[in-house]
């Protein structure tokens, strides 16, 4: 999809002016991507929407947890069909299903239902009842709206590409991470880190596709979404005072910087 | 939300580690670029085998087209090293307002501004290293003229809590300005190494600006002024909400 100057202007105008609402930028770049609009590899696809990418060794540090794994998306790419993939702890090479059909829209649903887990996550922090500093709450209420934010404008893209909007959160992931680390939850603190190993997730994995991405354009649309991120890192790292990502997790560090931290987990992504 | 001094401290620290394995990978890629790997750099970035396409690809200079500023000022004869000059002045105005405001702070708060002021000087380094021919060693003229007005202000007056929230709330919008004017930057940089690089900073300028704004004690909307997406747009430094425009402040 390509966009004039005056189209790009009044975009800018609209961000500057209104900057809580629906993001154009944003859905400017996931519709080009749904839509097929740019010449962009897998990996590159799954670095914007922030989804497991083929071809890389991926660790995701959770609750003192680390899964390993790679190619959830091979399976479903036009250009690395056949590929398998493996999830730490499973029994071996597990092959994803959702197919060569629409690759673009299937990580545009995914995207969307990790967008969803996170704000369904920060409700369940502020429902916990450990949450009990009212500044926290408040973030957490504002940090959630930032993610329904995000969930919008990705649903807009896939309903555009004819796709079915996606109303439940990933599953997949919410088992595999976030239900235990809930589960262990037992006081403020745990949530806020819950939280903050979200976000710092996200930032990291914004600022690989930053530097990935071939189009400009889309690059910048994820960094406004990047700085964001960090942002709320910064605020949680505040709430939790003393408490810090790299304190709770010193030894498994196992990722570069950058890198999109998402592991590979078996039907994480959902079909196109 | 207050914080106390040994929080400020201490997050002051976490951005400082943060920065400092941001400007490790940064330092890192404008050696390789100046020592001609950009192969390996490109590998290592995940974009083997795409960098010399996009680099001939001539998305950029359309993109600069549409955002007006820099094509203007530039008479046309943008290149990535350009922008990357362009920060580094950026960089070192920013460096010239924390210097200047220095002498009226004290305890932890010197110390943070003393460290953000840091970091502005690393970024400002590390632009300078590839931008080339390009690069421009001093502080951003038009932005200092700018500021100088409320540093001028600070200068007067005597040391004060207020001052300080002063100082810091000036300090603030500098920052948020600096990470919007690199959200711009990024759709107009055509290498990827630029941009890669571009991406390690725009997280630390957004958190400084937050930092500055927790420590200020302002309310949750005020620590993202913009909402849910960081500004990408460019003006002539009077809105808090839009980066340097390179028009204004070539």
């Amino acid at each position: 999809m390509d966009l004039n100057r005056d189209e790009m202007r009044r975009e800018l105008k609209v961000i500057d002016a209104d900057n809580k609402a629906i993001m154009p930028k944003w859905y400017d770049a996931l519709h080009r991507i749904v839509g097929g609009g740019t010449e962009m590899s897998t990996d590159e696809k799954a670095a914007i929407l922030g989804v497991p990418a083929p071809g890389r060794r991926q660790f995701f540090k959770f609750g003192g947890a680390t899964i390993i794994g790679a190619a959830v998306l091979a399976a479903c790419s036009s250009d690395d069909s056949g590929s398998t993939g493996t999830t730490a702890g499973g029994s071996g090479e597990t092959t994803t299903t959702a197919g060569n059909g629409n690759m673009d829209l299937a990580l545009a649903r995914t995207a969307a239902s990790l967008e969803k887990l996170a704000v369904d996550t920060y409700q369940v922090g502020i429902d916990s009842g450990f949450v009990t500093t009212a500044a926290i709450a408040d973030a957490a209420v504002l940090f959630q709206g930032h993610h329904q934010a995000h969930l919008d404008a990705l649903n807009a893209a896939v309903k555009d590409a004819g796709g079915e909007e996606v109303t439940e959160a990933n599953q997949a992931v919410f088992e595999a991470l976030i239900e235990p680390a809930v589960a262990a939850a037992k006081a403020e603190g745990d949530i806020v880190q819950i939280a903050l190993d979200l976000e710092l997730a996200a930032a990291q994995t914004y600022a690989f596709a930053g530097g990935a991405l071939t189009v400009p354009d889309l690059r910048s649309t994820i960094m406004t979404i990047g700085g964001i991120e960090a942002r709320h890192a910064a605020v949680l790292i505040v709430a939790a005072q003393a408490k810090s990502p790299l304190d709770v997790f010193p030894d498994e560090r196992g990722f570069f910087p950058g890198d999109n931290p998402l592991a590979g987990i078996d039907g994480a992504v959902l079909s196109g | 939300m207050q914080i106390s001094a040994k929080e400020l401290r201490h997050l002051a620290n976490d951005v400082d580690d943060m920065h400092h394995e941001a400007m490790r990978n940064f330092k890192q890629e404008a050696s390789e670029l100046h020592l001609g790997a950009r192969r390996s750099f490109l590998k290592k970035a995940g974009i083997a085998g795409v960098g010399g396409t996009l680099l001939t690809a001539g998305g950029g200079l359309a993109t600069f087209t549409r955002l007006g500023g820099l094509a203007a000022a530039q008479d046309g004869a943008l290149t990535d090293t350009v922008i990357a000059g362009y920060a580094q002045s950026i960089e070192l105005a920013a460096v010239a307002a924390y210097t200047a405001a220095a002498p009226k702070l004290s305890g932890d708060v010197l110390a943070v501004a003393t460290m953000f002021a840091g970091h502005h000087q690393q970024h400002a380094d590390a632009f300078g290293e590839v931008a080339g021919d390009d690069a421009r060693p001093e502080a951003n003229a038009k932005l200092v003229e700018v500021v100088t007005p409320t540093l001028t202000a600070v200068g007067a007056a005597e040391p004060s809590e207020a001052l300080t929230a002063e100082i810091l709330g000036f300090a603030k919008v500098v920052e948020n300005q600096a990470a919007y004017t690199y959200a711009a930057a990024l759709t107009l940089l055509t290498d990827p190494a630029y941009a890669a690089a571009t991406s390690t900073i725009l997280p630390i300028e957004a958190q400084h600006a937050t930092v500055l704004s927790l420590a200020l004690g302002e309310t949750p909307d005020m620590w993202f002024p913009t909402g849910a997406f960081e500004s990408s747009a460019l003006g002539d430094g009077t809105d808090p909400l839009k980066g340097y425009d390179p028009a204004v402040f070539a």
